[in-house]
């Protein structure tokens, strides 16, 4: 039955993602190869993001510490993450809302089979049972709404027509976004919350980014609507 | 037996000096009854270890989980509850083919012809046994015959040394292998000596050495010895040392061999049955304790008893009742090496099947260098009729994997199923849900 467990695992992480990309209209626009272009655009950003990592930022020496120097510097990195999917958007031609649809779907999709495939390949197929892979499914899922959150903010970001007041909520949602882990783990480790407890931190963490770029988003909408 | 199990596993404290005696007791009956019974289901031994020690309370934990107060907690459990499973990896146990049986002999030849000269024969097996092969430290059985034996070698080569010192007797170690076998290893040398080589002259006295660390010593016959023989002699100037040492006397057992039961009691039975006058000395009354739990022995019971014995030799030796002969007693630090030595790790007789095995090189080394003509006689066992199988396959691994019963997978699947028909409905219905908050907005601002 561990192969099932594994069939789970998969269905969990990628159900998702399909989802969005059927039912979110995104299917009517032929955007599949622009996805596709967004996920190997995702790679090379990781690819310069580990070059960096490695070149400039030693590795920790005792992992069981948590060294906030090191990790704040070592996430800081994941601003590329930001200047890549505002280059990549950028690069679309096409509507708003479709612009950090696909950049931030195929970001998420290239990060759960970049960083979820072997695990579960090795993992979840095996004979011990461990609530990791659930709880890595789970993850995906909610990488998947944070990147989109990113992808909207760096749109925003982006626009000339937002309002002035809105600029620095904008400025400082994406620096929440992109120092997510760092929080979320130095808050792990304060208060020594289990992997479900911290699973729900992180769900809530981007639950709320996701709500504020929404509701950014929408004054913009609305804005742009109110000249017609 | 009778239960559906797949296999059994015996957890032993993680040191088996810790046991206590009832615990010493329950191995014992343990081991008598996985050498007699027959058993279809594999046995595995294992020492007690922080992760043994975290799976067992676990699975104490689910078990009292089984006796749950509601149905629907029962149902919960069976669907939810932490099982395991186990697996054991190592070379698969497999009769070893060329099973041969290695004996170490040595001798120290008398002053005259050897072969005119009587020969006084010393004996012990080197190997032991216990509840798994490679738990068969015997430190008392046979152990303390084995370090008995060397050191009485050192000691009484120091008389064969010099001509003026020699005896006219020869005195012939032997220390044989598959004693724990019903003692074929001697059955082979005395065999391969008596039929083959035929070298042996006159041997009045065959002497084997079984657990002597314990504070009464016992002396095993066969048939009692007859008046002014060797026997009778060693008899009585050893209660006389033991008299005068202040040491309990020792005590005549005889047995008459049982050719009906499947196993012999001691080793000199295999002499007696030669025609060969023998005796076992044992600190034990009846017959030997072979159990895994045998790992150390009183060093200081041991000491007097080589001390005892050396001597009563030494005077048998010159057929003289006056002493003392032996200047110098054995060495405790040696008896205390030896013995190290050999419970360093198990000695069973499958754990011999190599030429190479380290111990019989120490042991042939010691041979040689107190005795003469110290060599191995190497017996192979007949392959169309062998007496005893011996097994290969001594240590493995047994990794314990948490499992969860194979509804849980089901039910799993069926939270998924939920959770993303959850998200589809998200999905499907978001721009109606983003649109009633832009409503919401659009209000705020006509406000």
């Amino acid at each position: 039955m561990t192969f099932f467990h594994f069939l789970n695992c998969i269905g969990l992480s990628c159900a998702p993602h399909l989802i969005t990309y059927k039912y979110s209209g995104l299917t009517e626009y032929g955007t599949f190869w622009k996805i596709l272009n967004a996920g190997a655009f995702y790679l090379l950003i990781q690819f310069c993001k580990m070059l960096a990592l490695a070149t400039f930022f030693p590795a920790p020496e005792n992992s069981t510490e948590f060294d906030v120097i090191a990790e704040f510097l070592r996430v800081s990195t994941d601003v590329a993450d930001l200047l890549g999917l505002h280059f990549f958007m950028s690069k679309i031609v096409g509507r708003g809302d479709l612009k950090f649809m696909i950049a931030g779907l195929g970001w998420a999709s290239a990060e759960l089979i970049m960083t979820r495939a072997i695990p579960f390949w090795s993992g979840a197929r095996g004979i011990e049972f461990d609530w990791k892979y659930i709880q890595m499914a789970l993850d995906s899922n909610i990488g998947l709404g944070h990147h989109l959150a990113t992808a909207v903010l760096v749109w925003l970001y982006s626009r000339n027509d937002l309002k002035k007041a809105y600029v620095p909520f904008v400025f400082t949602l994406l620096l929440l976004c992109v120092y997510k882990p760092f929080i979320v783990d130095a808050a792990a480790f304060v208060f020594m919350m289990t992997p479900w407890s911290a699973l729900m931190a992180r769900a809530v963490y981007s639950a709320i980014i996701g709500l504020c770029s929404v509701q950014l988003y929408n004054s913009l909408m609305v804005s742009a609507n109110s000249f017609h | 037996m009778d239960m559906q199990i797949g296999a059994l596993v015996i957890v032993l404290p993680a040191s088996m000096t810790s046991m206590d005696d009832e615990a010493k007791e329950a191995l014992a009956l343990l081991e008598k009854t996985f050498a007699t019974e027959d058993i279809i289901i594999p046995v595995f031994v294992a020492h007690e270890n922080e992760k043994l020690k975290e799976v067992l309370t676990e699975l104490k934990h689910a078990g009292a989980a089984d006796a749950a107060d509601s149905a629907a907690g029962a149902l919960f459990s069976s669907i939810f509850a932490n099982g395991y499973q186990v697996d054991v990896t190592g070379p698969p146990a497999a009769p070893v083919t060329d099973f041969t049986v290695t004996s170490l002999q040595g001798k120290l030849i008398g002053n005259g012809i050897e072969e005119q000269l009587p020969s006084i024969i010393i004996v012990a097996h080197y190997d032991a046994t216990g509840i798994a092969p490679s738990l068969s430290f015997g430190a008392d059985a046979n152990g303390s015959g084995v370090a008995a034996l060397l050191e009485l070698a050192r000691l009484l080569s120091q008389l064969y040394t010099d001509p003026r010192t020699q005896p006219r007797t020869n005195v012939h170690f032997v220390l044989t292998g598959a004693g724990t076998l019903n003692f074929m290893g001697a059955k082979r040398w005395i065999d391969h000596q008596l039929d083959e080589a035929q070298s042996l002259g006159e041997v009045p006295l065959v002497l084997c050495l079984d657990a002597l660390a314990n504070k009464h010593l016992y002396l095993h016959v066969s048939k009692p010895p007859k008046e002014g023989s060797f026997g009778a002699q060693f008899l009585s100037l050893l209660e006389a040392i033991l008299a005068s040492n202040g040491l309990p006397p020792p005590q005549l057992v005889h047995k008459k061999i049982n050719l009906a039961e499947d196993m012999l009691a001691w080793e000199h039975e295999r002499f007696s049955m030669r025609r060969l006058p023998a005796a076992t000395l044992s600190g034990r009354p009846s017959s030997p304790v072979r159990t895994a739990a045998d790992v150390s022995l009183n060093l200081a019971s041991l000491e007097a008893n080589v001390k005892v014995l050396a001597e009563t030799l030494a005077r048998l030796l010159f057929n003289t009742s006056s002493g003392p002969v032996l200047s110098r007693g054995p060495e405790p630090e040696a008896l205390d090496g030896w013995v190290k030595m050999l419970t360093a790790q198990g000695r069973s007789p499958a754990m011999f099947a190599s030429r190479d095995n380290p111990l019989l090189q120490n042991m042939e080394q010691a041979l040689q260098h107190h005795t003469k003509e110290a060599s191995r006689h190497a017996f192979r066992i007949d392959k169309r009729d062998p007496e005893f199988t011996v097994y290969s396959g001594f240590d493995y691994r047994m990794a314990a994997h948490h499992i969860k019963p194979a509804v849980f997978d089901l039910v799993l699947s069926l939270g998924i199923a939920a959770y993303v028909g959850l998200v589809y409905v998200f999905v499907l219905y978001y721009d109606m849900l983003a649109g009633s908050l832009r409503r919401l907005i659009r209000k705020e601002k006509t406000h």
